[in-house]
């Protein structure tokens, strides 16, 4: 069983063990957290930066996320949602989609010749197509 | 990157829950259920908080009952000689206080290192073979002892026996590391440490000692005598996340030995536990401006979704949230234990946690795995027994490196 005969020894003078109790510990822990939820709900969400290119999304399996981002060459209002193509310098092209009701409002000014900055998910249509199902986006004027 | 506030208090709850047990990393939580929740829009930062969380708190069961500690292993060895003399409860203080810093530290660096990062692996990486060569020499020639020596190879016999050590721990670190594992390390220095502390009756005389209660001095004093190392520490976790073949902060913490001995096991404890959180901050940055991820659950959110430097306030903000929640529960569970673990009954409970220990090797590996543990724990005795510091089997992971470095 355990020593309890021994005493402990003296706390050494150059360290001690100031605990949850400690105010300083206990101050710079609320720092960081309230710091760590300013970065992650009150830092301005940017745009995606372009890391797949629309070929590749060819080749992504269903479901995976996308970091996407390319000038827009059509958009489509259909009764469904709206469907934008956008093509890379390599005339690779995709569509990204966002439903009726649920697409962010930049799409409504979506315009060809914008740079769209898409955050979504890749789903397959009949047929086999892929595609990007918008999830967030923001636009770029072409150029900027 | 957003994770739903809600799956963020969830997260953390569950990060403290698998922190505390060893064996049960973040790496091996997403490897199990990324395939169910990878879809899910919260899923990466949930993982990034389970490892901001494991960061801190993984010190408990390494001080406690000396458990290989994160990416650097070596977090045990101080902490358990801490515990031998009683003063478990300041080697929590240490670690709380230094992955706090190091981490704040590390997020004001990263933007500034950035730019540079890939400049800087270019030009150390030529160099990277014979750095570590020299490095492991001179921890060798360490045990070199003073006075007059009889016997074999007289004052030589140490590094003679180190070099055995080094090798034979190379040798199974190169082939560890080249088998299909999901965890090599852990079933590496669970044999080399852990085992080998619990034969010994090590790890018994730790726990059993009585453990002191919570201090009373200045704290601020505290953090100015840590302040330096985990500085260093800082650096030197951002340096292997820089250095090709140095593929885990263990090593630099070996590296490390030669300007902190273990006899001031409270300064290498600062040096260990800073370099764990810095190489796990930077490495962040790193993904997002090299492409490479030098920490598994980093690797993972970038294959579910490309990490970019847009992402990069996310991901800090939650690592820092999480970290910061890791390093207060370290210290308010670590003060309601300690005064209470030498009154447990460490014969019954040390068999037990060989038994535990052996049987998470075996689910994260298999009978591999078991081999591997078992080979490394007869490995890890040899120090035990010749009186070498137990740092040579880090030859485990410096070994490999060299031939990395020289390119084989």
């Amino acid at each position: 069983m355990g020593d309890t005969s021994e005493s402990s020894p003296p706390i050494p003078s150059v360290i001690s063990s100031p605990g949850l109790s400690n105010r300083h510990f206990s101050i710079m822990l609320v720092f960081m957290i309230l710091a760590g939820l300013a970065l992650l709900y009150a830092w301005p969400m940017d745009s995606a930066y372009l890391k797949s290119s629309t070929a590749s999304v060819a080749l992504m399996r269903e479901g995976q996320w996308v970091a996407l981002s390319a000038p827009i060459s059509s958009v489509d209002e259909r009764a469904t949602g709206t469907s934008i193509q956008m093509c890379d310098e390599n005339s690779h092209c995709v569509r990204a989609f966002a439903a009726q009701g649920t697409g962010p409002l930049e799409l409504a000014v979506a315009r060809p010749g914008q740079m769209l900055n898409v955050w979504g998910e890749v789903a397959v249509a009949t047929g086999g197509t892929r595609f990007v199902r918008i999830h967030r986006a923001s636009l770029n004027d072409a150029g900027e | 990157m957003f994770i739903d506030p809600l799956w963020l208090a969830a997260s953390l709850i569950f990060g403290i829950a698998a922190g505390l047990l060893p064996g049960l990393h973040p790496n091996s939580i997403g490897a199990i259920l990324t395939p169910w929740l990878g879809n899910w829009e919260s899923w990466p930062l949930a993982l990034v908080v389970l490892l901001g969380v494991r960061l801190a708190l993984q010190f408990l069961p390494s001080i406690l009952v000396g458990t290989p500690a994160g990416q650097t292993e070596l977090g045990m060895l101080p902490g358990q000689r801490m515990m031998r003399e009683g003063r478990g409860l300041e080697a929590l203080a240490v670690c709380g206080w230094s992955v706090v810093l190091a981490v704040a530290l590390a997020l004001v660096l990263s933007p500034l290192l950035m730019p540079i990062l890939p400049a800087l692996f270019a030009a150390v990486k030529p160099w990277s073979g014979y750095l570590l060569v020299l490095a492991s020499a001179a921890l060798m020639l360490a045990e070199i002892k003073d006075g007059k020596e009889s016997g074999w190879l007289g004052r030589w016999r140490g590094p003679a026996l180190a070099l055995f050590v080094f090798l034979l721990a190379a040798a199974l670190g190169w082939l560890t590391l080249n088998l299909p594992l999901t965890d090599p390390l852990f079933a590496l220095f669970v044999g080399f440490f852990t085992m080998p502390a619990l034969l010994s009756g090590e790890e018994q005389k730790a726990a059993e000692k009585k453990q002191q209660k919570e201090g009373q001095e200045n704290p601020a004093f505290v953090v100015r005598e840590l302040l330096p190392f985990i500085l260093l520490g800082v650096l030197l976790g951002g340096l292997s996340d820089l250095l090709p073949g140095l593929s885990t902060p263990a090593q630099v913490a070996t590296l490390a030995t030669l300007a902190v001995p273990l006899a001031q096991p409270a300064h290498f404890l600062a040096l260990v536990a800073s370099i764990e959180a810095s190489h796990t901050t930077f490495a962040f940055a790193s993904a997002a401006s090299t492409g490479i991820a030098r920490v598994g659950v980093v690797a993972m959110v970038g294959q579910m979704q490309p990490i970019t430097p847009a992402d990069l306030p996310a991901l800090w903000g939650a690592f820092a949230v999480a970290a910061a929640v890791g390093a207060g529960a370290l210290l308010w569970i670590g003060r309601w234990l300690m005064p209470r673990w030498h009154a447990l009954d460490w014969k019954t409970l040390g068999g037990l946690l060989g038994l535990y220990l052996a049987a998470m090797v075996f689910w994260l590996d298999g009978a591999m795995g078991l081999l591997v543990m078992a080979l490394a724990s007869a490995i890890g005795m040899l120090p035990v027994l010749w009186g070498v510091k137990r740092t040579q089997v880090m030859g485990s992971l410096i070994g490999p490196a060299i031939l990395h470095a020289f390119g084989f």
